[in-house]
């Protein structure tokens, strides 16, 4: 039978959802500064708005749903889940009233796209749009990095009990140190860290190439935002090719690997274990999977001579499939060349590079260099074991931090993760057809909506239909928190509606 | 997905049939090679029949001067954006190409399109590269002269009086709930906290 949730559950709910609306709105007190320093006032004034509502919403929520048990699993899993569908719709208010969306619909797409760090957006003349605004945008996919879950842990959530499931439900489940909350003030330590060294480089990178220091300053900053957190938006529409840098793509492609990588490793290696990078399996199959997918790409574009030289097709194709690959998005090319330059065989490398994502409990979406790593691993022991006696006992070992031995529970819950990325990403490329798209365009975006990558074939723009915006914003919101927060969400539903 | 407008054909054929036309007269390798005014998108929708041909492109200059060794760097866009006034309407992406000027194009150029500015309107002459072999492969134009004649304006943004009212409104109404909120929390502690305990 199933049971309707109880009042308790919508209150544990209500409250810690009230917690996190209430850090999304404190976040918006940073743009407001630079709203207010650049004198923008009008977009000020969108920030205030933002957040006053924000506040209301969030302390509201945390004077109705008076906390009177401890967080379980069921209501922390519905609380990650749902506090990003609320973060959504809060955090879109300064976009919608910048007056650069066709409606908030748009605006929510935007807000999103940056807090999954996929990186798409509908947002109209970017070139003309405020300091603040950009500001919002780019701290928006760098705090949705590290989850907006993770900040609430790290400021405004007192007491570890509960707290792991909201954690869990976020898409990570690594715990650095015993206490969640001690895990999440690790992840920033580690996050700001990368952020005053990656920020200085760029900014020094953009006044080596000839940019005045304020606009070399903040563009510096954004640019450190959208590559360390995977996220892909840049302040330009023209995104990295704006810079016509070298300096400045080896500078992203660098945070951007580096920010691909498992918190977990970031933290062995911070606490000393440098040899963990050698022996992780996450590093060892990233490695692999990029090499073949470099080489694809790179074979299908000389074939077509798509680029002049093997410099310029090495730069071009390489920094496009290492974005893919690590779920960024930033891009060194025109967007359209995908579809009219590339070529199927090209675009295919670059699908499955997104397709197969960065490493767990980081930034990047995706299968995961982990599952892709157990799955290949037990393939192998599976083929090995028809060679052995039928008495043989085979043990299936991979390194991660420490030596894990593989069973048939984590090689299960790694194909059916799998299982369900390929039929979102396969969903989007017949809905996209079926709207009119070609096939290999729709299954291009569609995966990279999925995989929280950004890269586009031209198919997301304000014409899309309304249908395909949802969609694509539904896989990146479930692609993001890795399917079980969202499933527990609509079980919750479920039981709401249908529940005795 | 973008399609190329009957518009922008009509313009690429006449501009080929010119350069066909003019190839024939005076000998001049530039004119053989050139297809006069082009656009963005049908310079990257149709590079390969661009590439290595003298253009000409409009637009309005955007964001920053990077001036280098090489020349200087510009981005021109030439979406609608571009040829707006004061009145801001959406219309779309920004859309524009790069471009890789003579040195000394910044001191022509007096303002880039940014937040509060319309950028200088203006127009470059120059050949096109698909995939420039000296810039990574990146498709650019190699300016050889340009005219700035549209110089940009300042973007007014006025703080509208109904939004400031609403601004100011919620504002007092989340100091309310926050205090509400604070005075719950308080009452809280104090109902949680043990009754008595004098040492009498």
């Amino acid at each position: 039978m199933i049971t309707r949730p109880k009042l308790s559950d919508w209150q544990i709910i209500g409250f810690y959802t009230g917690k996190i609306i209430v850090g999304v709105g404190l976040m918006m007190l940073l743009p407001l500064v630079i709203g207010i320093v650049f004198r923008e006032w009008s977009a000020a004034v969108d920030f205030i708005i933002g957040i006053s509502i924000a506040l209301t919403i969030g302390h509201g929520l945390q004077v109705i749903c008076r906390k009177r048990r401890e967080m379980t699993w069921m209501p922390g899993l519905v609380t990650a889940a749902f506090s990003w569908l609320v973060a959504m719709v809060v955090g879109a208010v300064p976009h919608y009233l910048s007056g650069h969306f066709g409606s908030f619909f748009d605006a929510s797409f935007d807000l999103m796209s940056g807090i999954t760090t996929t990186g798409l957006y509908l947002l109209q003349d970017l070139d003309h749009i405020s300091y603040s605004l950009n500001m919002w945008r780019h701290l928006l996919t760098y705090v949705g990095g590290q989850g907006i879950v993770v900040v609430a842990l790290t400021f405004l959530i007192r007491g570890s009990a509960g707290a792991f499931m909201m954690y869990v439900g976020e898409g990570k489940d690594e715990k650095l140190l015993p206490n969640v909350i001690q895990t999440a003030r690790a992840l920033w330590i580690v996050s700001l860290t990368y952020m005053v060294v990656g920020g200085v480089l760029l900014t020094a990178a953009n006044l080596y190439d000839g940019m005045a220091f304020t606009r070399a300053f903040l563009q510096g900053w954004w640019i450190f935002m959208g590559s360390w957190s995977t996220g892909g938006f840049a302040p330009q529409s023209f995104n990295i090719l704006y810079y016509h840098s070298l300096l400045i793509e080896l500078l992203t492609m660098t945070l951007f690997i580096i920010g691909s990588f498992n918190f977990a490793l970031h933290w062995a290696v911070w606490t000393g274990n440098r040899r963990e990078v050698y022996r992780n399996i996450e590093i060892v199959s990233f490695i692999t999977t990029l090499f073949i997918t470099v080489t694809l790409g790179s074979y299908a574009l000389l074939r077509i001579d798509a680029f002049r030289g093997t410099a310029a097709l090495f730069r071009k194709s390489f920094y496009q499939i290492v974005s893919a690959h690590t779920g960024t998005g930033l891009t060194n090319m025109y967007p359209r060349q995908f579809s009219d330059e590339w070529g199927g065989a090209a675009m295919l490398a670059v699908i499955i590079a997104m397709a197969l994502g960065g490493s767990a409990a980081s930034t990047s979406g995706g299968f995961k260099a982990m599952r892709v790593g157990i799955i290949t691993r037990s393939f192998m022991a599976e083929i090995r074991s028809l060679t052995l006696p039928e008495s043989a006992v085979l043990v299936e070992k991979i390194h991660h931090i420490k030596d894990r031995y593989l069973n048939d529970k984590q090689i299960q819950s790694s194909m059916m993760i799998v299982l369900a990325f390929i039929f979102i990403y396969l969903g989007g490329g017949v809905i996209g057809s079926l709207y009119g798209y070609p096939f290999i365009d729709a299954l291009f975006e569609s995966g990279s909506a999925g995989a929280t990558v950004g890269l586009s074939s031209g198919v997301t723009s304000p014409d899309m239909p309304t249908g395909l915006k949802a969609y694509f914003m539904f896989v990146m919101w479930i692609g993001r928190l890795e399917f079980i927060a969202v499933f527990a969400l609509i079980g919750f539903i479920v039981r709401v509606g249908r529940g005795k | 997905m973008r399609r190329i407008t009957g518009s922008m054909r009509k313009v690429v054929l006449l501009a080929l049939c010119l350069a066909v036309l003019a190839g024939g007269s005076a000998g001049a390798a530039e004119i053989k090679n050139s297809v006069g005014l082009v656009d963005s998108t049908i310079l990257i929708e149709k590079s390969r029949l661009f590439d290595g041909r003298m253009v000409t492109y409009r637009g309005e200059v955007i964001g920053d001067l990077m001036v280098r060794d090489e020349g200087v760097w510009l981005n021109i866009n030439d979406d609608a954006y571009s040829r707006q006034g004061e009145q801001f309407k959406l219309a779309g992406y920004n859309q524009g190409q790069g471009v890789l000027a003579p040195p000394g194009t910044e001191d022509v150029v007096k303002r880039a399109g940014r937040y509060d500015w319309r950028g200088d309107y203006g127009e470059v002459r120059g050949i096109f590269r698909r995939s420039s072999d000296m810039h990574g492969g990146e498709m650019l134009i190699e300016a050889s002269s340009g005219k700035f004649v549209k110089p940009g304006f300042r973007l007014a943004h006025p703080v509208s009086r109904r939004r400031l009212m609403a601004a100011g409104g919620l504002l007092a109404l989340a100091t309310l709930v926050l205090w509400l909120s604070r005075g719950a929390s308080r009452a809280r502690k104090r109902r949680s906290r043990p009754v008595g305990g004098g040492t009498g």
